[in-house]
């Protein structure tokens, strides 16, 4: 089973291996040992997350918003988990709680896909192709902060990785006049958050006034159609 | 990064992780969720990750250095949209990323 879950997903896991890397040198160069490093990332198995960590460390952000601002950012995981709960119907409390405790997005799109088409995949499936990921994110980060103990990567162009990658996240999302309105009103709320000298609180409060807005906007058009229709 | 710091950071951070990707998988099991809290979910990954990509590319002294090195992040991020739209491809996106500011550094 475990040869047929890598045989599915080995490009998934030379993604990992190549963003992992420098992932876990940018912790490295947050001064974090490799057994820190290693923890988190295998717990965490967020990029976004361990990026923003270090990102809001050594931006000198007290630690109860750094606690926020992953909160906030991993709160998307409560989405795959409650778009995958319905396929898992007739799995075991214990199965449930293992394949959610586990999820990570690839998995999640992957797992999703599979259950859809009902292949021959289960919860089980799901839990083993979720540790599979989770192991090589883990022990690429941790390679990553120990080769970038060695080996001197500039910290700017280090930094530059998770930009690329927020930017490609950013540009999977769905495109439509809600996400448009909550990235827009999010990035503009950041800008202004910095200029006012907010940068502490400027992503997680950048978030929620991008939510706020793109729901303010949905409401004013959904009214209008409303209005238009009678 | 001390010992504890650390340790505060990442069982805070791990415990709202594991309690968002926990909760629902439970608490959902044979109910669904009302479009308005759909919805607003829905909008916490593109806003949360305009954010990101602004706080990182905003920086009110970022002009102190000169025009060009306020402007490599900016075209770098640029040549990474256009490969985001492109491939879709984190892998990629990260390569270019690196390239088009290593590039840009150098000119």
């Amino acid at each position: 089973m475990v040869l047929k879950i890598v045989r599915t997903v080995w490009p998934v896991m030379l993604t990992y291996v190549a963003i992992g890397a420098p992932c876990g040198m940018i912790m490295g160069q947050t001064g974090m040992e490799p057994w820190m490093v290693f923890a988190l990332s295998s717990t965490f198995v967020t990029g976004s997350g361990q990026f923003m960590i270090c990102n809001l460390w050594l931006a000198g952000v007290p630690a109860a918003l750094i606690v926020a601002s992953v909160a906030a950012i991993s709160s998307r995981f409560a989405l795959y988990s409650a778009s995958i709960a319905p396929h898992l119907r007739g799995a075991s409390k214990r199965q449930t709680l293992a394949v959610a405790a586990t999820l990570t997005e690839e998995a999640y799109g992957i797992s999703l896909a599979k259950l859809v088409e009902g292949e021959d995949w289960g919860p089980r499936e799901s839990f083993v192709l979720n540790v599979i990921l989770i192991a090589t994110w883990g022990v690429s980060c941790t390679m990553g902060a120990i080769v970038g103990a060695v080996v001197d990567v500039p910290t700017a162009i280090a930094a530059f990785v998770c930009t690329s990658l927020f930017i490609c996240l950013l540009f999977s999302q769905r495109l439509s006049r809600g996400n448009v309105v909550a990235a827009v009103s999010g990035a503009v709320s950041v800008a202004v958050c910095k200029f006012l000298g907010l940068a502490n609180i400027a992503v997680p409060a950048s978030v929620v006034v991008g939510i706020a807005i793109a729901l303010a906007c949905d409401a004013v058009f959904d009214g209008r159609g409303a209005r238009d229709a009678r | 990064m001390p010992a504890n710091e650390f340790l505060v950071l990442w069982l805070s951070s791990w415990a709202a992780i594991a309690f968002f990707r926990i909760a629902p998988a439970f608490a959902l099991r044979g109910r669904t969720l009302s479009p308005r809290i759909t919805e607003a979910l829905g909008y916490i990954p593109p806003a949360a990750f305009a954010a990101l990509v602004a706080n990182d590319l905003v920086n009110p002294g970022a002009f102190d250095a000169g025009l060009w090195p306020a402007l490599v992040p900016w075209i770098a991020a640029t040549g990474v949209v256009a490969v985001a739209i492109k491939t879709k491809s984190m892998l990629w996106c990260c390569v270019s990323g690196i390239v088009f500011y290593i590039v840009l550094s150098l000119v």
